[in-house]
């Protein structure tokens, strides 16, 4: 196999990349400045979006180096003062921090240099990048805030737990402002100014409104709070930045003792494998993955997200148009285990990685008579762990609700679902083993075809749903049904015997 | 059937324009145990990664119990036993679970490597912190889980590199007698290490890689030469590095200024 102990193509440019992707994406960020709306308005919406932006991606990508208490054993043994650690761990997060800020910022800067001219652009550059410090900041003083009351284990799960919370929060909150349509947007411009004080990412929409000339009062107020915020969070992180270095060694201690094979584990373990073989890497990888704390910061939220949009879209849908909720669920909520989809790409893109990627070595030693066979059972853990209980509530849902036909319709959209599951695995999985990498943060085109991914089935879906609950019948779901057992028949024979992993490694040091 | 359990034949290894192997040729028999040494940069985990079809050969070939060693076949795993050296083990596991999935690797039930593993982390100490996560563990308990993985399926045999990293004095006593032992009942063991006193007293014979080269293979009695003393000499010798004491001295005078420390002190 193919371990990340090769060498990197010497023409890869990790941060490049991010930073053109980065880009583009901002030229999306730039149109919310042209709406027909009061500039202070738009702008505050664009920074609530790149908010939301910048601490998801300072969550799910740089948490792991700003929670890394190697740092102070590596340099405090040497006589490195610990707050001289922190700072330069600030710095390596705030510089690719601020590249992918600047790079998001960039076409919004240019598309309001052309419509307000220079010092309008300035303020925008100065209210974005103060956003990025901001979100640095506090996410730093979470943090802070965890490790200084918690230990042991209970601090890890209380710190993936509020990571994640975090993110779903932000998801949640993130979806508030683009759900506003046409007439409560127009209907929100006209509320009195001073609401945006009650905003946070709306205050760094100050200097650009004030650097504009106009609403100065407001701008000024926005802009101090701004000013004043990010200051408190420095002087605090500051003074507390030795403490912070401290408080990290306690994510080094780890408890001594294996968690226990639940019962879930067991069922679906006799359930899903189909040999001695098969069931070892099933548990094998049910263990190694169930301690991937950064797979599930990674993946969780992109999970949530994923249902929150969808319900976002529902609730927009039925609040212009008059909607029997009560008979869409009936004859829709069968096809929920489809939602579940579009965070597919995702959970197998991370499968990749892991903590300790060299421990794979293993399999170069061991005969790994069949490769595809511990992919195959890799991806039904992956099933059973994160999609599987919510087919299961959907089927339950769907049964209440719609009687046979709803539970037919939950059971033929689980099996179609798990089959494009399948799939996304297959093409996905490359030669590589899973979590035989280490997580690049500035790598991120994968991660990033893996969301796109998950936005093109999100519409594939929708249709399949739109088209079922039209015809509210027995056709639908047969169809899916049947569909969805042949492919996933013939994707499990596919990835068992077609997937190859190269286990030649290409390590040419200490010969 | 062959005679040998090893034979590698004019072996050739090249990355690039560089010759990391150049014609190795030697035969190993059933129930010996061979130091493989070398300097740094000698190409000795190249003809590892090789016999275990990890790296293909571009000359020569290699043969393990008479068969061709291939990249694309791997039940001949089954019959080898390989300790690397610097392995990681899975910090989650722990060592009870880490031993029953190699042994169910290599084609044991669960239940016999459990046993196993439970019978062997019980001789060499490790029986009381056998359920205890390997994250607990310090790095020689680490190694001895690692050795336990390399044996636990009752391999032929057997490519251990630095084994005995990290080992207290007992384990490592423990762990040589064990390689003893395992010899005397037929096993081969490929022996890999840069501690030359432990290499000398164990082999029975030495292969002496260098430069991709083999510059000496037999047993120590007979490699002996005048004016070496122990195997470690006989490496200096024979690798061309004679020039350690003056090294040593240029070493330390890039420290203190080419004065002892009384005349150069600290500041």
């Amino acid at each position: 196999m193919r371990l990340d102990g090769g060498k990197k193509n010497p023409g890869q440019h990790p941060l490049r990349a991010a930073f053109i992707i980065n880009l583009i994406v901002g030229l999306f960020f730039a149109v919310l400045l042209y709406s027909p709306v009061p500039m202070l308005l738009s702008t505050v919406v664009f920074m609530t979006t790149l908010f939301v932006l910048i601490f998801l991606m300072m969550l799910t990508n740089y948490s792991g180096i700003m929670l890394d208490p190697r740092d102070r054993t590596l340099f405090a043994a040497r006589g490195v003062d610990l707050k001289t650690i922190s700072v330069a761990r600030i710095l390596v997060v705030g510089y690719y921090l601020t590249m992918n800020v600047v790079a998001l910022g960039i076409p919004a800067a240019v598309s309001v240099f052309i419509k307000a001219g220079p010092l309008v652009c300035i303020g925008l550059m100065v209210g974005t990048v103060g956003l990025g410090l901001f979100a640095l900041l506090l996410a730093l003083f979470v943090y802070l805030l965890v490790l200084r009351f918690f230990d042991g284990e209970r601090l890890k799960n209380v710190l993936n737990f509020v990571q994640i919370a975090m993110v779903i929060g932000i998801y949640a909150l993130g979806q508030i402002v683009p759900r506003l349509d046409a007439t409560t947007y127009a209907g929100f411009a006209h509320v009195n100014d001073w609401v945006y004080a009650l905003i946070v990412p709306a205050w760094f929409a100050g200097p650009t409104i004030l650097l504009s000339g106009h609403e100065l009062a407001v701008a000024g107020v926005l802009t101090l709070l701004a000013v004043v915020s990010t200051s408190a969070l420095f002087v605090v992180y500051r003074s507390k930045a030795a403490d912070f270095e401290r408080y990290l060694a306690k994510l080094e201690t780890a408890s001594d003792q294996p968690r226990k094979d639940g019962w879930y584990m067991r069922l679906t373990g006799s359930l899903f494998t189909r040999s001695r073989e098969e069931r070892s890497y099933f548990e094998f990888s049910w263990k190694v993955l169930r301690n991937q704390r950064d797979f599930k910061l990674r993946v969780y939220p992109m999970f949530a997200y994923m249902i929150i949009i969808v319900v976002a879209m529902f609730m927009g849908f039925g609040q212009n148009h008059n909607v029997d909720w009560l008979s869409v669920l009936r004859r829709g909520v069968g096809y929920g285990p489809l939602v579940l989809n579009v965070a597919m790409g995702t959970a197998v893109f991370n499968l990749a990685f892991s903590d300790q990627p060299q421990a794979m070595r293993l399999f170069q030693r061991v005969p790994l008579r069949h490769d595809g066979l511990l992919l195959l059972a890799t991806l039904k853990v992956l099933c059973a762990r994160m999609f599987l209980p919510f087919m299961l509530l959907f089927c339950v849902v769907a049964a209440l609700l719609g009687g046979l036909l709803g539970l037919a319709t939950g059971v033929a959209t689980s099996i179609m679902s798990y089959a494009i599951l399948l799939v996304i695995g297959r093409t996905m999985s490359g030669k590589v083993l899973p979590f035989a990498r280490e997580f690049d943060a500035r790598n991120q085109t994968g991660g990033m075809a893996a969301g796109f991914l998950g936005v093109g089935l999100m519409i594939v879906d929708a249709i399949v749903v739109v088209v079922g609950v039209i015809l509210n019948g027995w056709v639908a779901p047969l169809v899916v049904g049947v569909l969805g057992v042949i492919a996933a028949v013939s994707m499990a024979a596919s990835v068992k015997l077609g997937v190859h992993f190269d286990v030649r490694a290409v390590d040419n040091s200490d010969h | 059937m062959a005679d040998y359990v090893l034979e590698l034949k004019h072996l050739q290894k090249h990355f690039g324009s560089k010759e990391v192997l150049t014609d190795v040729n030697f035969a190993v028999s059933p129930g010996t145990i061979v130091g493989y040494i070398g300097p740094n940069g000698a190409g000795k985990s190249t003809t590892v990664k090789i016999i275990l079809g990890l790296l293909t050969a571009d000359g020569g070939s290699v043969e393990l119990f008479g068969q061709p060693v291939s990249t694309r076949d791997s039940e001949y795993k089954r019959r080898i036993g390989y300790v690397p050296e610097g392995a990681d083990v899975f910090n989650a596991l722990s060592a009870r679970e880490y031993l029953e999935l190699v042994g169910q690797l290599y084609g044991m039930t669960a239940e016999l490597a459990s046993t196993r593993a439970e019978q062997l982390a019980g001789i060499v100490g490790l029986g009381d912190v056998i359920d205890r996560r390997i994250v607990s563990y310090s790095k020689g308990m680490r190694q001895l889980v690692l050795i336990i993985a390399s044996l636990i399926h009752n391999p032929d045999i057997l490519f251990w590199d630095e084994p005995l990293n990290g080992l207290d004095a007992n384990a490592v006593l423990l762990v040589e007698e064990i390689l003893r032992e395992l010899r005397n009942r037929g096993k081969t063991i490929f022996y890999s290490s840069h501690i030359m006193d432990v290499v000398q007293k164990l082999s029975d014979r030495i292969v002496l890689l260098n430069a991709g080269q083999i510059v000496a293979d037999g047993p120590f009695s007979e490699l002996q030469q005048e004016g070496s003393n122990n195997l470690q000499e006989l490496f200096n010798d024979l690798t061309g590095y004679a020039e350690h004491g003056e090294k040593a001295r240029e070493f330390v005078d890039v420290l203190t200024g080419g004065t002892s420390d009384a005349e150069n002190p600290v500041e």
